[in-house]
């Protein structure tokens, strides 16, 4: 009681204030940023429900440690590395059972109606199927928009091992696109 | 830059071109087509990449964040009561612990006046029939103990001396008179003193140190009683053990 009262009296110092100013600054950078956030986490763990859990596990986080964001410009990557080193964690907690996705019969649960959403299921499919350390730094450039030199950073390699993920990413997409269009033409015609 | 210089440099960044880039691209068109259809790979892929984000959930996030929020204020609500509560623990633990200790501020010979007038009724004519042995077995609390026989005692008990507890005997002076005799604890060593108010006489006496603390003793009794006497066999028998 004594407590509550104590608060009321309170509430317009400079604590408060600050208090205010933190949530507005929380609240622009969620908005902002919940859906890169979520697609990276998709890209990293395959599963909707456990991207939810990593990004509002990382928006956790980042409240916690606001005040150490000085920068506004960087806190994408910030947040994106706090999403990283959560997963992460999610696989030091305990060492889940994987089972390779072509020995199993899936379910498919993307909706297959146009023709853009046929390309896009068939390009998910090739972009999951890429080695993680070709497909992080792929995620990264083409839907976080970072750098080579910012992916370096983020993933604490150097340069040139980047590019030349890079590359063998792209490369292994576009020939499989092509094995696709092939066989499709074959069985098409 | 040869043409697998640059496809390897287009193929690991299509979209970050420099003007070595843009000059190499501009002088082939075979290579600026290249190009073309990477970025336009590109774009494809971030379409394929923008999986749909779930409904709702910035807010989920903003609401799951204020929850937390109300937790770790209500933990610390809970922290500042605990806090008050031991303080207020630890405050009332030392007023009783203080109340023990023997640092009282009252005037000695009143109290044992008073004491006396006012257990006159029920102690007036009581025996317990008590020898010293029983006594010491009280004083040792204090580090006291008699060594020899002081005579008949009517009664020996704790009392509550102002909220002190005390001794109170009450001996006989070898003629059948009763002498009212308290040990106090007490610390201040009040002056030894003779004192009387008409109906009663007494003295006190100070022992500076029994098991660390001081000990006041007050003998007192109507006039016609031998208190010298008294005195005396108090004073033979009387040991403190001085700790």
């Amino acid at each position: 009681m004594a407590v509550t009262l104590f608060r009321k009296k309170k509430s317009k110092d400079p604590v408060s204030v600050d208090m205010a100013n933190k949530q507005k600054r929380y609240e622009a950078l969620v908005n902002a940023l919940h859906g890169d956030l979520y697609r990276y986490a998709y890209w990293l763990c395959h599963s909707p429900d456990i991207a939810e859990d990593l990004v509002q596990e990382t928006f956790l986080r980042a409240w916690r440690s606001l005040d150490s964001l000085n920068d506004e410009k960087a806190a994408k990557s910030w947040l994106f590395t706090i999403l990283r080193r959560e997963n992460a964690r999610r696989f030091e907690r305990k060492q889940l059972d994987v089972v390779d996705i072509d020995d199993q019969p899936v379910a498919d649960v993307h909706s297959v109606s146009t023709e853009q959403d046929t390309e896009n299921h068939l390009l998910r499919r090739q972009i999951e199927m890429l080695a993680p350390e070709y497909r992080e730094p792929l995620i990264l450039q083409v839907l976080g928009g970072f750098s080579g030199d910012e992916i370096a950073e983020q993933l604490g390699l150097n340069k040139n091992t980047v590019m030349t993920r890079l590359f063998r990413a792209r490369n292994q997409l576009k020939e499989a696109l092509e094995r696709n269009e092939i066989k499709r033409g074959r069985s098409n015609g | 830059m040869d043409d697998l210089e640059l496809r390897r440099r287009l193929y690991a960044a299509p979209n970050e071109q420099d003007d070595e880039i843009r000059a190499a691209l501009a002088s082939s068109p075979q290579n600026q087509q290249f190009a073309d259809e990477l970025k336009q790979l590109d774009s494809k892929l971030a379409d394929a990449m923008k999986v749909p984000v779930p409904e709702g959930l910035a807010d989920r996030i903003i609401l799951s964040q204020s929850m937390e929020q109300f937790r770790q204020e209500r933990k610390r609500t809970r922290v500042h009561l605990a806090l008050a509560a031991s303080v207020a623990f630890a405050v009332g633990i030392s007023f009783s612990l203080l109340k023990g200790t023997p640092k009282h501020e009252f005037d000695i010979v009143e109290h044992a006046l008073a004491h006396v007038y006012g257990e006159q009724d029920h102690l007036g004519d009581i025996d317990e029939g008590l020898r010293f042995q029983q006594v010491n077995s009280k004083l040792a609390k204090w580090g006291g103990s008699l060594n020899k026989d002081i005579g008949h005692i009517y009664f020996a008990n704790f009392c509550d001396f102002d909220g002190t507890r005390s001794l109170h005997l009450i001996v006989d002076d070898d003629q059948g008179q009763r002498v009212t005799v308290f040990f106090v604890p007490d610390d201040q060593s009040p002056a030894e003193e003779v004192f009387t108010d008409g109906k009663m006489n007494g003295k006190v006496h100070h022992f500076p140190k029994s098991k660390g603390h001081g000990m006041s003793m007050v003998v007192l009794s109507s006039p016609n009683a031998n208190l010298d006497n008294v005195e005396a066999k108090l004073e033979k028998s009387l040991k403190w053990e001085s700790i």
